[in-house]
């Protein structure tokens, strides 16, 4: 497989694990709707109608700058659209930090898989759009401290169920 | 994201309240808010289903949560998402469905026939608007129609034809009820604004085409055109009838027209209630003609309205000795600038006690009566209704 393609399948692969772990559903939308990943619970669950959405990025080591707080990310700007805004399927941008070889990506033993390395989140839905006119490219920070977890993703789907009062 | 073929600017343009209306009038009940959406459940085969109906058009995801909608009803309901989007989009409208039935191969109409069909849909919507805007029903309606009728009838519109004989679709455009979101948007029942002319004018075409078909089949069968004039009060008009018949084919010009059979259908707003059923209304071909003829006698039946007429009472009848009371008038009838014209004629009029008193001195005294109101001709004699003046000349 050729690498980068590699390392955006693995990146994704990375991100449903954490969400099998989490207990939800993944779904992988088709046709390919500026979404990677669908995030639900069991249809059997009453919020069955309740979803998050994922958009996954894999920065191999070396790949991508740091800054102060976190990692600089530069986005097209349709894709930036289409994660910004007030939404009733809040959609995230993970970032996959991913080693720099395919080979380094797990590491198997008898007790324990590992996956390399970690995935971190950043909601851009109060994010405004870039004043300049024409700009082809927003670049953002995905802060070091918003690491993925089983945790954080029933933080998200909480918030995905409450109603959020009028403005 | 698209929904089966409906454009993203399409699903943009529907309004939440719309398609809560739609889904109310199919049995979904409003459950609890998630986020920026309602919960709208529904018991369906065995099983709860549930949809979302976002209720921001702000939303960024606002078109990819309706077509997640349209494609979940669609799903249940087994149509394709392109017929469940027109549904949707159609809610601020009330459509008549005018299908004919010509011989010509499903699809077509003749030239002929689809020209008069087009004016008698729009003659048909002029009929039911003069008749919701008129405070009294009336046989015929004025040549000159009120403007609020015109302005009506010049915001209706046709719509696509749809595959089948021939069928027009006719939309009556709804005002907006008012903005989403409103103090009562849980209770459905409360959440009405005042019915609009727009809609009053439907449901009177709905009743009057009804009757209409009804007042057909009886005259068809006693060979009288009386249940016409008895439908008036229903919204039957010489103005309704002869637009009906252009329907059928028949336009009166050519007695020998073979036209053909024709059905309207009606489709109402979610927007307002509707309480009754939209059930199609069928005229079958040989009614077309009973049409015309029960628009002709209509038309006959027509009182002359304000005329005046001056004469000699004849004859005075009432069933007391005080109340109301009949006379017969022998006269004419006399022009604005006082010329009396025409033949003498026998009119019958009702006073109120006091012209009936009035009445009787000008026998005894051998002097005329000079008295306002709506001429009618009653077979053999006139009959004059209505009195806005009486003197004694």
């Amino acid at each position: 497989m050729e690498l980068n393609n590699h390392q955006g399948w693995y990146g994704e692969t990375f991100v449903s694990a954490i969400a099998a772990a989490a207990g939800f559903q993944v779904a992988v939308p088709y046709p390919d709707i500026g979404k990677d990943l669908i995030l639900g619970r069991d249809h059997e669950d009453p919020e069955l109608d309740v979803q998050i959405a994922l958009q996954v990025k894999s920065r191999r080591v070396g790949e991508f700058t740091t800054c102060g707080t976190g990692f600089s990310i530069a986005l097209p700007i349709d894709q930036f659209k289409r994660l910004r805004g007030r939404r009733q399927v809040p959609c995230y941008l993970v970032m996959v930090v991913v080693p720099e070889h395919p080979h380094e990506y797990i590491k198997v033993a008898q007790q324990a898989l590992t996956l390399h390395h970690s995935a971190y989140w950043l909601s851009l839905e109060n994010h405004l759009l870039p004043v300049q006119q024409g700009q082809k490219s927003v670049t953002v920070t995905v802060p070091r401290d918003n690491l993925l977890t089983t945790e954080v993703l029933h933080e998200f789907f909480d918030r995905a169920c409450e109603e959020v009062p009028a403005s | 994201m698209t929904a089966g073929g409906v454009s993203e600017q399409e699903l943009a343009r529907l309004r939440p309240r719309d398609v809560a209306g739609y889904l109310r009038s199919r049995g979904w009940s409003p459950g609890s808010r998630v986020r920026y959406s309602r919960r709208y459940e529904l018991e369906w085969s065995g099983q709860r289903r549930r949809v979302l109906l976002p209720m921001d058009r702000e939303l960024a995801d606002y078109t990819d949560r309706m077509a997640d909608l349209i494609r979940a009803l669609a799903d249940l309901e087994g149509r394709p998402e392109t017929a469940v989007h027109q549904d949707l989009a159609l809610t601020g409208l009330d459509v008549q469905y005018i299908r004919t039935k010509p011989v010509t191969p499903s699809g077509t109409i003749p030239v002929q026939d689809g020209v008069l069909a087009v004016t008698s849909a729009r003659d048909l919507l002029m009929a039911a608007a003069c008749t919701t805007v008129a405070d009294e029903r009336r046989l015929v309606h004025p040549r000159r129609k009120p403007q609020r009728a015109k302005e009506f009838v010049a915001g209706a519109r046709f719509g696509p034809t749809s595959p089948g004989s021939y069928i027009l679709s006719v939309q009556v455009p709804l005002p907006e009820p008012g903005s989403d979101g409103s103090l009562f948007e849980d209770r459905p029942d409360l959440d009405v604004a005042p019915e609009p002319f727009a809609r009053k004018v439907s449901r009177t075409l709905f009743e009057a085409v009804a009757a209409a078909r009804d007042a057909a089949e009886e005259a068809d069968l006693a060979d009288d055109s009386v249940s016409f004039t008895e439908g008036v009060g229903r919204g039957i008009s010489a103005d309704l009838c002869e637009a009906l018949a252009g329907l059928g084919g028949h336009d009166g010009r050519d007695a020998q027209a073979y036209g053909h059979g024709f059905s309207i259908g009606f489709a109402w707003s979610p927007r307002w209630p509707v309480p009754f059923d939209s059930a199609r209304t069928d005229f079958p071909r040989h009614l077309a003609p009973v049409l015309l003829a029960g628009a002709q006698d209509l038309r006959r039946n027509e009182p002359e309205r304000g005329v005046v007429i001056v004469g000699r009472p004849t004859r005075l009848k009432r069933e007391a000795d005080f109340g109301p009371g009949d006379v017969t008038v022998v006269g004419r009838l006399m022009k604005e600038n006082g010329d009396l014209v025409g033949q003498q004629r026998q009119i019958h009029v009702r006073l109120e006690e006091h012209q009936y008193n009035r009445a009787t001195d000008a026998h005894r005294d051998v002097r005329d009566l000079r008295i306002e109101g709506d001429l009618t001709l009653r077979g053999t004699y006139h009959e004059l209704s209505g009195v806005t003046s009486f003197d004694v000349l």
